[in-house]
């Protein structure tokens, strides 16, 4: 029953472009320049903490005691200068993004996927398994966050000591924290979403045809709810790296030898506006990445809301 | 169109449908039975409310309990009690030998996964061997015989870059990807528009010769019953008021209500100035009028006490049990024409 005029078409070779949801979901991202361009820093930013060891001039606990305080300069090694133990900055600086990153994107990926399973489970199902579930989140949720994390971080993150038999190391102890807090919003999140996906007649068509719950689950509705749910993660991870610089800063998150952004802040204040480089290169940072992310979440945001029709500048 | 004298291959009986609201009990479907024959086209006709999708929805496990509830009623299917089947088997009933074709394929269809996706799964999640490019080639096969043009690009397409017309295609395509016996139709022309209405009849019916499925063509549209259906069901607030061939419900309506829904259909054979409306709204569900549902919009009854306080007694009036009616003065319809019979103010 081919329609005369779209044999035509295609006989003439007009070839009617098809686009799947996701090559719209990029042209919209590409249109958001600073989406794009937080996107690449960010990028150079990861790259740069991956190959840490490759990258950093010098190791991040090499110490240069002839050079001690030296302040940034182009000429010679230290272009963020050195600290008080003649440890070359830039490198210290690199493996503090190594750990910080590293951690946030922990925190971000469990705590969306315990999040996601339990914001599913309970949309799905609904009734009792819904309200059993969303009072735990709540629970959660009431929780003093920053005397929990503290609290936590003493008993619990100080070192690389085993729990419950498994050793862990000690920055992922920091991530499992903090995860514990953050996944009540992707819960939240998923389950309004599932709550409304439910009544969907794709849904009931799908169990028409003998999809089983986690069929349809999987197949049919985590897909639908992927935008939220990766602009929750980004945004997710944002907030974890403010966080474990804030905990590091005070002292309770990522013990040395490891060196994280917010550790560093801590290690440099106490020389005020002497040694102004040790604060200012590793806070720059944080700004940097915390902001970069944020954009990108807000590109994201913009590029899967299908819709969103307007073309950003 | 085969013979409806087999054993049937679906046997709904004294199906009774409730739903808990806040309003109170809502009795969608009140002591239904009616069979079903293997390769017939049985239309359910009624308006809205009258129960017809909610009794097939609840055969097949679809509504939600809570707060719907079955208290009463049996659907054998294949020796099977479909109400009382574990959720494992019938979600293998569902989608391989019942299958089910929705009103609105707008909204049927998942948007994030491609039209061959779809089909695709419905293959595969009831023959679990299958490999993908076995599925894929079938469906390309289904695509093409429900009349998409160009199945081989289309089968990667998305449900948004597909008409109306040719989702509701997909969506057959779908529902007969595993030879279903039943193929229930709820509303299958509801959405679409006159032309491509005409179209997916014809593709109801090729899908019929395909599969050779007994279908339950759920609709209010007289139009398509006449066009489709062996035999025809009429509900009325939840409850068979008529049940007969087609041929005998179009001619020699027995119930009143049957007689007001051919009166208020327009035709193009019939000198008419105005169509004839059922007065009155339909009934609540939460509290149905007391004796026949339809006593308070009923031109027959006159006022009759019977029909204020009994409900009729479902009546066979030939040996065969072929033509039944609930109606306390189904004799005084008789044989008249419809026409005839509304001019007379019946």
């Amino acid at each position: 029953m081919g329609s005369p005029d779209l044999t035509l078409a295609y006989e003439a070779g007009v070839e009617l472009k098809a686009r799947s949801q996701w090559a719209y979901v990029r042209m919209r991202f590409f249109r958001h320049r600073l989406a794009v361009a937080s996107l690449i820093v960010l990028l150079l930013i990861a790259l740069v903490a991956v190959f840490a060891p490759q990258v950093a001039p010098y190791g991040f606990d090499e110490l240069d005691l002839d050079n001690t305080t030296q302040s940034p300069t182009l000429e010679g090694g230290h272009i963020f200068g050195t600290d008080q133990l003649g440890r070359d900055y830039l490198s210290r600086v690199i493996f503090g993004i190594r750990t910080s990153l590293w951690v946030a994107v922990f925190v971000a990926l469990l705590a969306t996927a315990v999040g996601t399973a339990i914001g599913a489970i309970a949309g799905y199902f609904g009734g009792q398994t819904d309200n059993l579930l969303m009072r735990f989140t709540d629970l959660i949720l009431t929780l003093p966050g920053l005397a929990v994390l503290l609290t936590a971080a003493v008993y619990f993150g100080s070192d690389d000591s085993a729990v419950l038999g498994v050793r862990i190391p000690q920055p992922m102890k920091i991530g499992l924290i903090l995860a514990f807090l953050f996944w009540t919003a992707v819960a939240r999140i998923v389950r309004g979403l599932f709550l409304s996906l439910r009544e969907k007649e794709f849904v009931e068509a799908a169990k028409a045809a003998g999809a089983s719950d986690l069929r349809i689950i999987m197949r049919h509705m985590l897909p639908n709810c992927m935008g939220p749910i990766i602009v929750s993660t980004t945004l997710i991870t944002a907030t974890a790296i403010l966080v474990e610089a804030a905990l590091s800063f005070l002292g309770f998150g990522i013990q040395p030898p490891n060196a994280a952004l917010g550790k560093l802040i801590a290690d440099g204040q106490g020389e005020g506006f002497n040694l102004w480089w040790l604060v200012t290169f590793p806070g720059l940072v944080i700004v940097i990445v915390a902001l970069a992310i944020n954009f990108v979440g807000d590109g994201l945001r913009d590029a899967l809301d299908p819709t969103q029709r307007r073309v950003r500048a | 169109m085969p013979e409806a004298s087999r054993e049937p291959i679906l046997e709904i009986r004294d199906l009774t449908v409730e739903f808990n609201t806040e309003d109170g009990v809502v009795h969608a479907v009140t002591h239904v039975s009616y069979d079903l024959h293997p390769g017939e086209v049985l239309g359910v006709v009624g308006e809205s409310g009258s129960g017809k999708s909610v009794s097939m929805l609840s055969v097949l496990g679809l509504i939600p309990q809570p707060p719907g509830r079955i208290p009463t009623g049996e659907a054998i299917f294949r020796g099977e009690d479909l109400l009382k089947l574990p959720k494992s088997r019938l979600q293998d009933i569902r989608g391989g030998q019942v299958a089910m074709i929705f009103q609105d394929p707008m909204t049927s269809l998942n948007p994030v996964l491609t039209i061959g996706d779809q089909i695709s799964e419905a293959i595969k999640v009831h023959n679990p061997g299958t490999s993908d490019d076995a599925a894929r080639a079938r469906t390309i096969e289904l695509l093409d015989l429900v009349g998409v043009p160009f199945a081989e690009r289309r089968v990667d397409q998305y449900p948004h870059e597909f008409s109306g017309g040719m989702r509701q295609r997909g969506m057959i395509a779908m529902a007969i990807a595993n030879n279903p016996s039943v193929l229930v139709a709820d509303e299958p022309t509801t959405a679409l528009d006159v032309t491509i209405q005409a179209q997916i009849v014809e593709v109801l019916k090729t899908a019929q010769r395909e599969t050779h499925a007994a279908i339950v063509l759920i609709t209010h549209d007289l139009g398509l019953i006449a066009e489709l259906a062996d035999r025809v069901v009429v509900m009325y607030a939840g409850r068979v008021v008529e049940l007969g061939d087609v041929f005998t419900i179009f001619n020699s309506p027995r119930h009143p209500y049957t007689v007001g829904l051919m009166n208020s259909l327009a035709r193009l054979d019939a000198d008419q100035e105005r169509l004839e409306p059922i007065p009155g709204q339909p009934p609540s569900l939460i509290s149905p009028p007391p004796g026949c549902a339809f006593h308070p919009r009923c031109t027959l009854s006159q006022g009759r006490a019977i029909c204020r306080t009994d409900v009729p007694e479902f009546r066979s009036f030939d040996e065969g049990e072929a033509h039944s009616s609930a109606c306390h003065f189904a004799e005084e319809l008789g044989a008249r024409q419809v026409r005839v019979g509304a001019a007379e103010g019946i």
